[in-house]
């Protein structure tokens, strides 16, 4: 072929071939044995093939002689002159076999370069499907020549675990026909597998038979990537949302960041519950000997990047371990290395508050850092770790609550147990009862039993069984019964029983009740007990007054007085009748001294020897005179007689008479005969005052000259005749046998005779009479007696009574003792001044001392509790300072036991500090108190469980909401991050709300588990707009499914309260649903709620109002009542246990019906400027260990 | 008739009200969040609406009585309603009344998107 396309010569096989003679072919005639379909492409490409001047290849159909057409290839080669310049052509036509003949059109050049030009990777495969071309695009990306790239399915550029996969989808393509489109990593030039999708068709030829396939790969390891991450993440926060364990969570966390960035092996740690050590959350690729390594280990930032991770907050990158001067001299390293490890990056978790919660590591084999692609993959699996790990700790402190429910129930039957209390419910028409366990034992039946009213009835105390059965035909009407009744059980016998029954609900018109029993006989046993000793002490008492009164009589009546004398102590007691006879000053104090002073200076011999006697311990009597201060001369006799009082001091209790009459009569009787008529008259009116009758008597003959007073005393008429006989007659029985021999002894020796005896006259009445008869002179020798008798019946009396009072005194110590030792009560008596402390006995058995070796008892010392000195030493400040004291501590005792005192001291006198107080052991009252206070605070839980079970849907609608937001901006953000350009702002802004609704979900959790947990009231300053803020927050989702809405009036600067947040919290809480339930059937006015907080008069009042059906009069007093309750399903004990937590608070709870429709349920308690302050005004230091101190020693 | 292509939300929680219409942005959607069934009868937006995502609890007027409410102005939108309460009994209700789908929060991102594409695809 010349330079310009025309023929020059064919050879012979052409002519043949073609059946054209040489002829007909040259210049263009060559071109007809073309196919015309073929022909303007062949001229096309045949053109161009000569423009190239290096020759080339084409191919068409050539027409046979025959008239067929078959495939022919024709090469074009150039033929160059001498000087290389191509003068022409040389064309070879070859005919292509049908399935090894090159295919149509890659010989053509231009196809070539536009195939090449294209910016994708193409690839022709034969229909045999082995590699036919490739274009420029694909040798570039594998840096491969195609020949090369022909051994694909040994050379390793098909990931090994992808080749299968590959083999298989193309012996589908060429046996099937199936289009082949698979995602498949190949090697790249520069060494890693890179993900690429190949998508391979088969072209088709016009009678339908594959000429090649053609093959599209295009490079998508970004996208998949991204994709990956993108459905990896959702798959994380759906586990995360399903609550699957935290462990599979963190491990397919790691595998998807394995699996997203080949070469890593992750690792995460979380930290312990004190935050100073690892714990190994997952490492599922890590060997297991390294695991173990970092489980447990201590933070340490000087040992590897994890603890700094966790000081720093910061990721932080150790590309080369080994070589790192920060890990100098740490085992770390080696240790890595060791397994094969060069790099490690460190990623800390972080809660949505900024909480450490654990670290996410990535290891690498090779001494790199991240590239951007991961750190950004570590960065935002880090941040759903922190979300799974929150969720987990959420769960598991839910899972606690329920635990603590479970157990809470537990010791609502133990303390059942404990106090003896037995609960029961009981559908009494058709008898159909359920007992706690407690009821079983109270009544000593069986538990196997099936309850029945018969079963109890059968253990009522025979006595009680009228009651018994009036209780049930209450309980039958439908009344709500307290009752009390006897039980006679088989094993404790007669056990007197408490109890309350209350109908909780009707069921189909039959009343249901609910009620408690509680064996109460021990109280009732120790009820009566107290009682005797009551009536013992009562007996006592009246012991007292009636020998008080009697003593109090006589002397007003007589000339009699009575005293008591301390002999050591010098201290005087003088009654009025003393002070009477002897005209001293009541106000004065008397000394022994001044009673020596007031004796006539002539007989003051005779009291200091009655006061040796005295001091001797020995009774004394005595007779002498006194000078009075009005200047009277007065006989008085002394009787003395020592008694032993309560702290066993030496004390004389005494009598004294004022004898002047008598005395007066026997000088009277000595003055001469005419002085005595002179003296007669005035003589019988003295002794008529002073019942002193005298007389003369001749005894031998019989003879005797009486006073009219002595006719009196002896009840005869005056002027009568008196004989001895009749006299005789007059004396007591008892006295006759010893009166008449000492009378006559007298008369005998002639000495005088003194006597008291008795006599009864008519009327009955013994008198007793002391007489005195001395002989005056002789008449015709016979003796002469003369003589006063008195009538000193009071006297004796007085003498008796005194005697008695004693005895009564003496009894009542007794008592005393007894009641002290009943009620466990010592009293004391406190000099101040002297610092002497006097016991009474019981203190030794309270204190558990020995009497004999621990004389001295102080309470002040060291056996104080620590916490309660200062109580103490208020104590002994308030005595000092002379003030009362009325307080109570605890003492430790050498046992180790605490005992609780209560003490109470009173000043006996305005002048000297002395006390007298009782100290009373009151460690059972306070121990009985504090299980109270266990057991309320536990139902008080039990009740704020209850209550928030109730919450269940709102609360799951509480963390659903955010977790929504969460989700949302998940995705959100994984978009915009994937999106061309990335939208860095965007995701920034829906990072920050997923962080924001993190912490929303994180407030109700926490707030949750505080309302959950069972812990000991905490007083603390509260702000109660806060408090009240917490609880409508929690409440929100309850209120809105209950359609009310909330409105709130929350005070300004509302000073803070002094309280329990908790307990507040279940107030508030128990108040709004109920003003939501009693609007649940109102449909004709909006439902709403209004919560309001004002201070008022130093309280702070929060009150909840609704538009509800309100209170009704009747029932507003029950409404505190535990087990009263308007609600099909209410148990009856919120706002009773509401109102006594208030109470604890110091405040008050109430409800008050509303103008309009519905209610008001307020509370006030005081806020700070009066809470917490004693009184400092009260004149008795009233001190006490606050409830809050008690229940933390328990 | 011009093809009605706004995503309506309305939701009286506010990172609901933030983050679903920026996730449905994201994927091409015109959205318009609305705080409450008054505040969207008031605007413009029901005759621009071709899918209505409704939170069925909401104070006011409630999702269930916004349906109602449409019905009754002959203004049938589709409704995707959502609820983040776990039990609830009102979804035979709005289904029988011709809502496109019920979802509970949290709801993925697949749901959603099917949900407001069956509902525009009605519109």
């Amino acid at each position: 072929v010349r330079p310009d396309g025309l023929c020059d010569f064919v050879n012979q096989r052409w002519s043949e071939y073609t059946g054209f003679g040489r002829s007909e072919v040259l210049g263009d005639g060559w071109q007809a044995a073309i196919h015309p379909e073929d022909r303007s492409s062949f001229l096309e490409s045949a053109t161009a093939i000569r423009r190239s001047e290096v020759g080339g290849e084409t191919e068409a159909r050539l027409r046979r002689r025959d008239g067929e057409y078959r495939w022919f290839a024709f090469r074009f080669a150039p033929i160059a002159n001498k000087r290389g310049r191509t003068v022409g052509w040389c064309g070879i036509a070859s005919e292509a076999d049908e399935r090894t003949a090159p295919p149509k059109g890659i010989a053509d050049g231009r196809l070539r370069r536009f195939v090449d030009g294209l910016p994708t990777q193409v690839i022709f495969l034969t229909p045999s499907g082995e590699l036919e071309y490739v274009n420029r695009q694909v040798r570039d990306y594998y840096g491969k020549s195609l020949d090369e790239l022909k051994a694909w399915a040994s050379s390793g550029a098909i990931h090994p675990d992808d080749l299968p996969g590959v083999h298989k989808g193309l012996s589908r393509l060429l046996g099937e026909g199936a289009a082949y489109d698979a995602h498949q990593r190949m090697l790249r030039a520069d060494g890693s597998y890179r993900w690429v999708r190949a998508q391979m068709v088969p072209c088709l030829d016009a009678q339908g038979n594959v000429t090649r396939y053609c093959s599209i790969q295009t490079d998508v390891q970004e996208l998949k990537q991204a994709e990956d991450l993108l459905a990896g993440e959702v798959q994380l926060l759906e586990m995360v949302a399903r609550g699957l364990p935290l462990l599979d969570v963190l491990d397919a966390l790691s595998h998807l960041v394995e699996e997203l960035a080949t070469g890593c092996f992750c690792s995460t740690l979380l930290l312990d519950a004190d935050g100073t050590h690892f714990q190994v959350g997952g490492g599922p690729s890590l060997p297991d000997a390294y695991n173990r390594v970092l489980h447990g280990l201590r933070i340490d930032p000087c040992y590897g990047p994890c603890s700094l991770a966790v000081n720093t907050k910061a990721l932080i990158i150790t590309v080369d371990a080994i070589n790192d001067p920060r890990w100098r001299g740490s085992s770390w390293p080696p240790l890595i290395e060791s397994y094969g490890f060069a790099s490690c990056w460190s990623m800390p978790i972080l809660s949505g508050d900024g909480r450490v919660l654990g670290v996410f590591a990535v290891y690498r084999r090779e001494p790199v850092g991240p590239t951007d692609f991961e750190q950004q993959l570590i960065e935002r699996l880090t941040k759903i770790a922190g979300i799974a790990i929150e969720r987990a700790q959420a769960d598991e402190s839910l899972r606690t609550s329920d635990r603590n429910l479970r157990r809470a129930h537990a010791q609502l039957a133990e303390g059942q147990r404990l106090s003896k209390t037995g609960s029961f419910t009981s559908d009494i028409q058709l008898d159909v009862h359920s007992w706690s366990d407690e009821f079983y034992r109270i009544f000593e039946i069986d538990p196997a039993t099936s309850p029945s009213v018969e079963v109890v009835r059968d253990r009522v105390h025979p006595d009680d069984l009228d009651l018994f059965d009036r209780v049930i035909q209450q309980g039958l009407d439908g009344g709500d019964p307290d009752f009390a009744f006897r039980l006679l059980t088989p094993n404790a016998g007669v056990k007197h029983v408490h109890g309350v029954a209350r109908v909780i609900e009707h069921v189909d018109g039959r009343p249901i009740f609910m009620g408690t029993v509680q064996d109460v006989t021990e109280a009732k046993l120790a009820e009566a007990a107290l009682k005797d000793i009551a009536a013992e002490l009562r007996r006592a008492n009246d012991d007292l007054t009636r020998v008080h009164h009697e003593i109090t009589v006589a002397q007003a009546l007589g000339l009699t007085g009575s005293f008591t004398w301390d002999v050591l102590a010098d201290e005087h007691h003088w009654s009025e009748g003393t002070h009477r006879i002897t005209e001293v000053d009541p106000s004065v104090t008397i000394t022994a001294e001044d009673v020596r002073q007031a004796v006539h200076p002539e007989d003051r011999t005779i009291v200091d020897a009655a006061m040796d006697m005295a001091r001797a311990g020995h009774p004394f009597e005595y007779s002498a005179r006194i000078n009075t201060p009005s200047g009277a001369i007065k006989f008085i006799h002394v009787v003395g007689h020592p008694v032993e009082d309560a702290e066993g001091r030496l004390v004389f209790v005494g009598a004294l008479k004022d004898v002047t009459a008598s005395k007066t009569a026997e000088a009277a009787l000595k003055a001469s005969e005419t002085a005595l008529k002179d003296a007669h008259r005035d003589l019988a009116h003295a002794q008529r005052q002073s019942r002193i009758g005298s007389f003369r008597t001749d005894v031998r003959a019989d003879e005797r000259a009486w006073s009219d007073e002595l006719y009196r005393i002896f009840g005869f008429e005056p002027g009568s005749e008196i004989s001895s006989e009749k006299i005789h007659a007059r004396i007591h029985p008892d006295d006759q046998p010893w009166f008449e021999p000492a009378f006559g002894r007298a008369i005998s020796e002639g000495i005088t005779f003194n006597e008291t005896f008795r006599i009864v006259v008519p009327d009955g009445t013994v008198k007793h009479l002391h007489v005195i008869a001395e002989v005056v002179g002789r008449e015709e020798g016979r003796p002469i007696y003369v003589g006063a008798i008195q009538d000193v019946t009071e006297a004796k009396l007085a003498e008796e009574a005194l005697l008695a009072s004693e005895a009564g005194l003496r009894r009542a110590n007794q008592f005393l003792t007894l009641a002290q030792s009943i009620s466990k009560t010592a009293s004391f008596r406190w000099d101040v001044a002297a610092n002497d402390k006097q016991w009474s006995g019981e203190i030794w058995t309270i204190l558990e001392r020995d009497r004999e070796t621990s004389a001295t008892i102080d309470l002040n010392d060291e056996i104080v509790h620590p916490e309660d000195r200062d109580v103490a030493a208020r104590m002994e400040q308030a005595m000092i300072g002379g003030r009362d004291f009325d307080g109570e501590y605890r003492v430790v005792l050498s046992s180790g036991a605490i005992k609780h005192l209560h003490i109470v001291a009173r000043r006996l006198d305005a002048e000297r500090l002395v006390y007298v107080g009782a100290v009373q052991d009151v460690t059972e009252l306070r121990l009985g108190e504090q299980a109270l206070s266990r057991a309320r605070a536990e139902l008080a839980h039990v009740a704020r469980v209850t209550t928030l079970s109730a919450l269940t849907a709102s609360i799951a609608h509480e963390v659903s909401q955010p977790l929504s937001g969460i989700l949302n901006n998940a995705n959100t953000c994984l978009r915009m991050l994937a999106a061309d350009p990335p939208n860095v702002s965007g995701a920034m802004a829906t990072a920050r709300r997923s962080v924001r609704d993190t912490t929303r979900a994180t407030e109700v959790i926490l707030r949750l588990r505080a309302l959950f947990a069972r812990k000991a009231p905490a007083f603390e300053m509260l702000d109660l707009n806060d408090v009240a803020r917490e609880v409508m927050a929690l409440s929100t989702g309850e209120l809105q499914r209950g359609r009310v809405s909330l409105r709130t009036e929350l005070a300004n600067a509302l000073p803070p309260v002094h309280g329990d947040r908790v307990q507040l919290q279940q107030v508030i809480l128990n108040l709004l649903l109920n003003a939501a339930d009693a609007m649940a059937e109102i449909e004709e006015r909006p439902r709403t709620i209004l919560v309001k907080t004002r201070l008022d008069d130093d309280m702070a009042v929060l009150s909840v109002r609704d538009a509800g059906v309100g209170i009704e009069p009747q029932v507003r007093e029950k409404l505190f009542d535990a087990f009263y309750s308007t609600k099909p399903s209410g148990m009856g004990v919120g706002l009773s246990i509401s109102r006594s937590i208030i109470e604890s608070h110091e405040g008050r709870l109430w409800a008050a019906p509303n103008d309009g429709p519905g209610a008001t349920f307020s509370f006030s308690i005081p806020s700070r400027s009066t809470a917490g302050f004693n009184r400092s005004d009260s004149p008795s230091d009233v001190v006490r260990a606050s409830p809050k101190r008690r229940s933390r020693k328990t | 008739m011009q093809k009605r292509s706004l995503v309506s939300v309305i939701d009286d929680d506010e990172s609901v009200r933030e983050s679903l219409p920026d996730l449905l942005r994201s994927f091409g959607f015109e959205v318009e969040p609305f705080s409450s069934a008054e505040e969207f009868l008031a605007s413009d937006a029901p005759g621009r609406t071709g899918c209505l995502i409704l939170d069925v609890a909401m104070p006011g007027m409630s999702g269930p009585e916004l349906q109602l409410e449409l019905i009754r102005r002959k203004q049938r939108l589709p409704i995707v309603f959502v609820t983040a309460h776990a039990e609830n009994d009102v979804a035979p209700r709005v289904m029988e009344r011709g809502a496109i789908a019920f979802l509970f929060k949290p709801f993925g991102e697949n749901a959603i998107l099917d949900a407001v594409n069956a509902a525009l695809g009605k519109s």
